[in-house]
């Protein structure tokens, strides 16, 4: 792995030019991880494609995402369909924003933001300090310290540490912002980042993040039930080896497949995400235990863990991965793992809506 | 997947990794397991893992060690690893006293959830940051006496003192494993972990190690 000296200069030096992939990462030696190792023919063959899909979408959202509702509500399946196969990357920005719900929500709060970011203060502004270079070291845009990457991920981990204050700052939030910023302003990350934790289109997500972790639990202890009806064989070898799920998949669910699985692959997740919610997450968890099912039920403890946590370059290619994880159905069974689990451990407490917080005008309902 | 011979091993030793996050567990975990540190390193997310087997008085000890997230609120999942852990490593950044005045914390931590007799042994890190040192050593030494704690301080970035920190954490589990299992009726911990692969790999879960088993009831 490369390394780079940090120095205490104020703002850094721009770090120095090397070869990155299309995403902005620093190339890794070895990996192929943009995905693009294909004859030239081919590439232009996929590049022809694009162009047309990219056609199609503008036609669908409208200038601006003016045409957005209306296409949503005549044609639903269209939609999830076109977004399974993966939003253009151009205008994967906008529409991480329209179908998130946080458009509504920037439009409806006009000048929030800017509150939070300037005349607010934070408890966890040294905690969000701490881990601002913790966080993509590896792409260029957060690489430069206090460099414009660097300042916009603290402004919006701050801004929501001070909007919700019962749960402030914790690590993971950091990667979830990161990606936002790489398709947005930081105005639009956060607001996309309220309407996930609060719940503007599917069910709040706070959860992962208030004191005791409890949607952490809750979401391990489904997956485990899942792993044990839809893979028994590989369930029970877990069991036998006393492997559980939050040894390998609490990075899963608390940073939605951002900290560490390649990132072509998480923007596909991510688009699915925010259109169909969480259960994506633990489709794509199930599918690659599923996918690599034969060689896990072979490994002892240890290696169980690494193979866990270093899924092989094929498990990890979006095309073939995503379709297995389509092909899961779990949505039923999820919800009354859900209702089970509540039974056993009472409800997740709801922090304070978006009403009760005295700089945000109500629009909870 | 065969197990080879350099998974033979006399002794498996569950040890965790904790302290205030950012104090280099990570990075004292990676040049421990693979001699490596990483400037660019993430912070940690949940709980990570990694092994190395290694002489100690004599024996080959093989160390299992979790590593955590620091951040508070991670204690809901992390705290399930103490259970088991023969021994710990707190860890704190000689640069930065909140992270020293912590210690205290954490201890209370590891009194509520770990085993009574776990072996600790507290480690100042960065020691490689001279000009921006914050904890003097010797209140640090002064409190890990007071608290019954080994003490340490390394730089996991210029290697220094790590290798000593584990072999020395490990000893200690090693002495008072031995002491036990000589005084008690059953004391063939040793033999069983190195006869049958199989229930080694179960046997190295958390709380359920041949030697712990052997000696902590």
């Amino acid at each position: 792995m490369e390394k780079k000296r940090l120095d205490d200069y104020e703002p850094g030096p721009v770090p120095s030019p090397r070869a990155l992939d299309r995403f902005g990462f620093v190339k890794q030696d070895v990996s192929t991880s943009d995905g693009l190792g294909r004859s030239r023919s081919a590439y232009e063959y996929a590049r022809y494609r694009e162009e047309r899909r990219v056609r199609k979408w503008r036609k669908m959202i409208g200038v601006g995402g003016s045409d957005w509702k209306h296409y949503l509500r005549r044609k639903p399946h269209v939609v999830k369909r076109r977004i399974r196969k993966g939003i253009p990357d151009c205008l994967r920005g906008l529409v991480w924003q329209l179908i998130s719900g946080s458009r509504d929500l920037l439009l409806m709060n006009p000048g929030v933001y800017e509150q939070l970011v300037i005349y607010e203060t934070s408890a966890s502004e040294l905690d969000i300090i701490r881990d601002i270079s913790r966080t993509f070291p590896s792409h260029v845009f957060f690489q430069q310290r206090h460099g414009p990457g660097q300042r916009s991920l603290y402004n919006v981990l701050k801004a929501y540490s001070v909007f919700d204050r019962d749960v402030g700052y914790v690590q993971g939030m950091g990667f979830l912002a990161g990606l936002l910023l790489l398709y947005m302003s930081e105005e639009d990350a956060f607001w996309l980042l309220v309407a996930l934790l609060k719940g503007a289109v599917h069910a709040p997500m706070e959860g992962l993040y208030l004191a005791g972790l409890p949607l952490v639990q809750q979401y391990l202890s489904q997956f485990e039930c899942l792993v044990m009806e839809l893979l028994p064989k590989l369930g029970e070898h877990f069991s036998n080896e006393m492997i559980n799920p939050s040894m390998y998949a609490s990075q899963w669910f608390i940073t939605v497949f951002s900290y560490s699985f390649p990132f072509h692959l998480a923007l596909r997740i991510w688009d699915v995400f925010l259109y169909e919610g969480v259960k994506i997450v633990f489709k794509v968890g199930l599918a690659l235990l599923k996918y690599c099912h034969d060689d896990l039920v072979k490994l002892p403890f240890e290696k169980l863990i690494h193979a866990l946590k270093n899924f092989p370059e094929d498990a990890m290619n979006p095309d073939t991965l995503l379709p297995l994880a389509y092909s899961i159905k779990i949505s039923k069974r999820l919800a009354e793992l859900k209702q089970e689990y509540e039974k056993k451990n009472g409800k997740i407490r709801r922090s304070g809506e978006l009403s009760e917080n005295p700089t945000v005008p109500s629009e909870s309902n | 997947m065969g197990r080879g011979a350099e998974e033979e091993y006399d002794y498996l030793f569950k040890v965790v990794l904790i302290g205030d996050s950012g104090v280099g567990k990570s990075n004292l975990l990676s040049r421990f397991t693979r001699n490596e540190f990483c400037l660019e390193s993430k912070s940690t997310i949940g709980v990570e893992f990694a092994t190395r087997t290694l002489e100690v008085e004599g024996r080959s000890v093989k160390a299992q060690i979790w590593d955590t997230a620091g951040q508070e609120r991670y204690r809901a999942i992390t705290s399930a690893y103490y259970r088991g852990a023969l021994g710990a490593l707190l860890v704190y950044d000689v640069t930065k006293p909140t992270t020293f005045e912590n210690v205290s914390r954490w201890l209370k931590e590891l009194r509520d959830h770990a085993d009574a007799n776990i072996v600790i042994m507290l480690i100042g890190n960065k020691t490689d940051l001279k000009h921006l040192r914050g904890v003097a050593t010797e209140d640090a030494q002064g409190y890990a006496e007071k608290e019954g704690l080994s003490f340490i301080e390394t730089s996991a970035l210029e290697a220094t003192n790590v290798e000593k920190a584990f072999q020395t954490i490990l000893s200690e589990i090693y002495r008072i494993i031995s002491k036990k299992s000589l005084s008690s009726s059953h004391h063939s911990a040793s033999a069983t972990v190195k006869e049958g692969k199989t229930i080694a790999v179960t046997q190295s879960q958390p709380s359920t190690t041949n030697s712990l088993c052997c000696t902590s009831s």
